[in-house]
C-alpha cells in the first residue's frame, strides 16, 4: 500500500470511527430514554388501583423475620392463629376518606402456629376501631385482610399497651415472638368453624404510591437522554463540516 | 482586530460563562443527588424525610439539559474534539466531573486570553 493510500485510509477511519462511536452512544442514549419512559409509566400505573388478586395464605407471600417484599404489599391474605397481645394505635389517619379523620385502632398480635413447611410467626392485625370494651378472643381465629408495610414515623407516644406506630419492630422485645414485617388490616374475622366475628372495621384500600414527583423525575431523564442522543449523533457531521470549512478558508487565504 | 473576530470572541466568552455557571450548577445538583437524595432513598428508608427531597432529582433532571446545551455550545465554540465533547456532555452525570470540566475550560479560557493579549 502506498503512503497516499495509507493517509487516505487513515483519514477515512478518522471520520468513520467517530461516526460509529456516535451512533453507538446515540443508540445507548435512546435506549436509556426508553427505559426511563417505561419507569415513568410504571410509576404512573402504580398510582392507580390495580385489579384485586385472589386471597392467598399469609405464609405464601411473607415469612417471619424477613422484610415484606413489594409483591406482598397490598395483597389480600388469610391467616389462622390466636391473638396473644392487645394494643391500641392512636392518631391513625383513617384510610380512604377524603376528610383527615384521625382515629384509634385496636391492634392485636396474631400468633400463627407452625404448619407443614411454614415457620410459626406473629403478625400485627388492625381489627378495627378501638372501643370501650375489648372482645375476649381466646380461640383460634381466621383473619382475612390486606397487608401493608410498616409505618416509618410515630403518630403517638408509645407505652406497653399503646403503639406509637404500626411497626412490628416496636414489639421485638416481647418474649417468644417471631415477627412478620408490616401489618394487616382485617376485613373479615371468623372462628375456625366459620362463624363470623363482628368488629367495627376500618377501610383497607390498596396503598397507592404518590406518583407525581417521581413521574416527572423520570420524564426529565427521558428528555436528558434523548437530547444527548441527538447531540452526539449530530457531532461527527458537524466536525466534518467544520473541518471542510476551515480547509476551504485556508485555501482562500 | 476585525469586527468578525471580535464578535467571535464575545460569542466564545458568552459560551464559556454560560458553561461555567451550568457546570457549577450541575455539579452541586449531582452532589445533592448522589450524597443526599440517593442515600436517604435507598439506605435510610424514611419516606417522610425523602418526601422533602423529591425536588432534588426533578430539579437536577430538568436543569441537566440546559447544562448539556451550554456544554455543547462551549465545545463547538472552542473547537473541541469529538471525544472531548462527549466528556464535557457526560460530565454533569457524575458529582465531581463537571467541576473537573469547568476547571479545564477555565484553564483553556485563561490561556486563550493570554494568547490574545500577548
Amino acid at each position: 500500500m502506498t503512503t497516499t493510500k495509507k493517509i487516505s485510509l487513515l483519514r477515512r477511519l478518522g471520520y468513520v470511527l467517530p461516526l460509529i462511536a456516535a451512533v453507538g452512544l446515540s443508540v445507548t442514549g435512546y435506549e436509556l430514554g426508553i427505559w426511563q419512559l417505561h419507569r415513568a409509566q410504571a410509576v404512573h400505573n402504580a398510582a392507580k388501583p390495580q385489579p384485586e388478586k385472589p386471597v392467598v395464605p399469609l405464609s405464601s407471600v411473607a415469612a417471619p423475620g424477613t422484610d415484606l417484599s413489594g409483591f406482598a404489599i397490598n395483597r389480600l391474605v388469610r391467616a389462622t392463629g390466636t391473638y396473644t397481645h392487645i394494643f391500641t394505635a392512636p392518631n391513625q389517619a383513617l384510610k380512604s376518606t377524603s376528610k383527615n379523620e384521625v382515629v384509634t385502632y385496636e391492634v392485636r398480635l396474631l400468633h400463627v402456629a407452625a404448619s407443614a413447611g411454614v415457620k410459626a410467626g406473629d403478625i400485627l392485625v388492625v381489627r378495627g376501631l378501638a372501643g370501650r370494651d375489648q372482645q375476649t378472643l381466646t380461640d383460634p381465629v381466621v383473619v382475612t385482610g390486606r397487608l401493608y408495610p410498616r409505618q416509618p414515623t410515630d403518630h403517638a407516644t408509645g407505652s406497653a399497651t399503646t403503639l406509637s406506630r404500626l411497626d412490628p419492630s416496636l414489639l421485638a422485645g416481647l418474649p417468644n415472638v417471631s415477627l412478620y414485617d408490616g401489618y394487616l388490616i382485617a376485613t373479615d374475622e371468623s372462628t375456625e368453624y366459620g362463624q363470623s366475628i363482628s368488629a367495627e372495621r376500618v377501610p383497607a384500600p390498596q396503598l397507592l404510591q404518590p406518583a407525581a414527583g417521581f413521574y416527572w423525575q423520570h420524564i426529565s431523564y427521558v428528555v436528558v437522554w434523548w437530547l444527548l442522543a441527538i447531540l452526539v449523533l449530530f457531532l461527527p457531521f458537524y466536525t466534518r463540516i467544520r473541518d471542510r470549512r476551515s480547509v476551504t478558508a485556508s485555501y482562500q487565504e | 482586530m476585525s469586527s468578525q473576530s471580535a464578535s467571535a470572541n464575545s460569542q466564545f466568552d458568552g459560551a464559556f460563562r454560560r458553561f461555567r455557571f451550568m457546570a457549577f450548577w450541575a455539579g452541586v445538583m449531582s452532589l445533592l443527588l448522589w450524597f443526599v437524595d440517593l442515600p436517604i432513598k435507598w439506605w435510610v428508608h424514611n419516606d417522610s424525610l425523602h418526601s422533602h427531597l423529591v425536588w432534588i432529582p426533578i430539579v437536577h433532571g430538568f436543569t441537566y439539559p440546559i447544562y448539556v446545551l451550554a456544554a455543547f455550545h462551549y465545545c463547538l465554540k472552542s473547537r473541541k474534539s469529538f471525544s472531548a465533547t462527549i466528556f464535557f456532555l457526560l460530565a454533569g452525570t457524575l458529582p465531581i466531573a463537571s467541576f473537573v470540566a469547568e476547571n479545564r475550560a477555565a484553564k483553556e479560557y485563561r490561556a486563550r486570553r493570554e494568547q490574545k493579549t500577548a
